[in-house]
């Protein structure tokens, strides 16, 4: 692994996008620096309110969040990773614009398929850090739901069937395509995960963010969770 | 009036509700805690009893071993008697090494071994619990001096588990119904909680501080 010493630091912010850690880094960390995994991730690390905090992209899917996840906390420093992100909705209650904190992630990915033998595995979140978040949301005074999201496998997908609804009708919040990822492989090395997205799409409502809405919404995630992981950085 | 499983009409039943696994453990919390209970299903030899604690309204029902029997009451009890929160109190065996006897844990979410929602979903839904009852269950707990673990539990069909798997993913402990509670529960907007003993043996008794937090938390925001 290409690290400078203390390169990374003990909690890492994950968003999907490699540009949008670099804006994270340009925009919210001091005296930042790059560092580069074996497999090719980048990311940064610099000073966030007195405290070292690193900011990097997964990429999109499951497997590839897993595979960056799997790279950074096999780096002994790091704890505690972040994930920010987008989500859709088909979920009655939930509108554009809203945070969603996942307490667990339902998923139609075959990853814990194998490792449990067909049996059901439940990604869910390190409590800690759901109610750190979920205090300093409060303390922001930031509108949130916990619950329950689905990461799929297809963003365009192949088939109209009923089944793909059901998920809403169990209270699912929202959808996207990492969490259960992140939070399975947090699990396996004894680590802490946390995900945190904004409802970007309604796939009732056929509608979409506005600009400014992606702007404020993306400001307060990316604030939240830097407080959040602030936390888990000393 | 009443539901092939449960013989009490609407009215007999609190809003407050707890769930056990096994009739004794329901006879043994009406004699310790209970005042005015009122014995309201015995169908099956099960039992549901509704009384007050601490001027509470209170029913407890127990629900049977296992996920398909534990279904069956969960079911009657959210659709036909609109419960809208439940605690589910169980014992459960220990995973890892360091979860003793005693341990109390407050599954956020279960694994389950079980395929009773395999034809449902073309993928794994997360069984959780309801996150504003799991907080105040896990604050309330501390409160009485209980350091409760929250995290994983798997609920299995079967007493013994031989995978490493499931410890190598940090699961505290096995029960045989939180999974399906959790589903139900979130199938029907109700919120539910389960908090589960380690013991090597079957529950028979709901220890008094976690009896008193139980309370606590089913009655807060009501």
């Amino acid at each position: 692994m290409e690290l400078n010493a203390n390169t990374i630091a003990k909690g890492v912010l994950l968003p999907g996008d490699p540009k949008r850690a670099q804006y994270i880094a340009v925009n919210y960390l001091k005296q930042t620096e790059e560092f580069r995994l074996d497999n090719g991730i980048t990311g940064y690390s610099g000073i966030y309110d007195g405290r070292r905090i690193s900011v990097a992209g997964s990429g999109m899917g499951i497997p590839s969040v897993m595979l960056a996840a799997d790279a950074l906390y096999d780096c002994d420093d790091v704890n505690a990773i972040i994930r920010i992100g987008t989500c859709g909705t088909a979920q009655s209650e939930v509108n554009i614009g809203d945070m969603l904190i996942a307490l667990g992630c339902s998923t139609t990915s075959g990853i814990n398929y194998r490792t449990f033998e067909g049996d059901l595995f439940c990604p869910v979140a390190d409590f800690e850090m759901l109610q750190v978040a979920t205090d300093k949301a409060v303390a922001m005074n930031i509108g949130f739901k916990v619950g329950n999201i689905l990461s799929c496998d297809l963003f365009y997908d192949l088939t109209e069937s009923e089944a793909n609804n059901r998920w809403w009708d169990f209270g699912v919040l929202g959808v996207e395509m990492e969490g259960a990822g992140l939070y399975t492989t947090a699990l396996k090395h004894q680590k802490k995960a946390l995900m945190i997205c904004t409802v970007s799409d309604s796939i009732i409502n056929r509608q979409g963010m506005t600009p400014k809405q992606r702007e404020t919404s993306l400001h307060d995630m990316i604030i939240l969770g830097l407080n959040s992981i602030y936390e888990f950085c000393d | 009036m009443g539901t092939p499983h449960i013989a009490a009409t609407i009215e007999e039943v609190a809003k407050q509700v707890i769930l056990v696994e096994e009739a004794s453990v329901v006879d043994d919390f009406a004699d310790r805690y209970l005042t005015d209970p009122v014995v309201i299903n015995e169908i099956r030899g099960m039992r549901g009893i509704t009384g007050r604690y601490s001027n509470q309204e209170l029913s407890v029902f127990s629900i049977g071993i296992g996920i398909p029997s534990a279904a069956i009451y969960v079911n009657e009890l959210l659709e036909e008697y609109d419960i809208q929160k439940l605690i589910f109190i169980t014992s459960c065996r220990p995973l890892t090494d360091d979860t003793t006897n005693g341990t109390v844990i407050v599954a956020s979410g279960c694994c389950t071994d079980s395929h009773f929602m395999r034809h449902v979903f073309p993928g794994d839904f997360a069984p959780l619990a309801d996150y504003e009852l799991l907080s105040t269950t896990y604050s309330m707990l501390q409160q009485t001096g209980i350091s409760p673990r929250v995290g994983l539990l798997l609920s299995s069909d079967t007493i013994t588990i031989n995978r490493n798997s499931w410890i190598e993913h940090g699961v505290l402990g096995v029960d045989m119904a939180s999974a399906v509670i959790y589903t139900l529960a979130a199938k029907n907007s109700a919120r539910a909680v389960s908090i589960s003993v380690v013991t090597d043996e079957r529950l028979k008794t709901i220890p008094d501080d976690i009896m008193s937090s139980a309370v606590e938390i089913i009655t807060e925001h009501q």
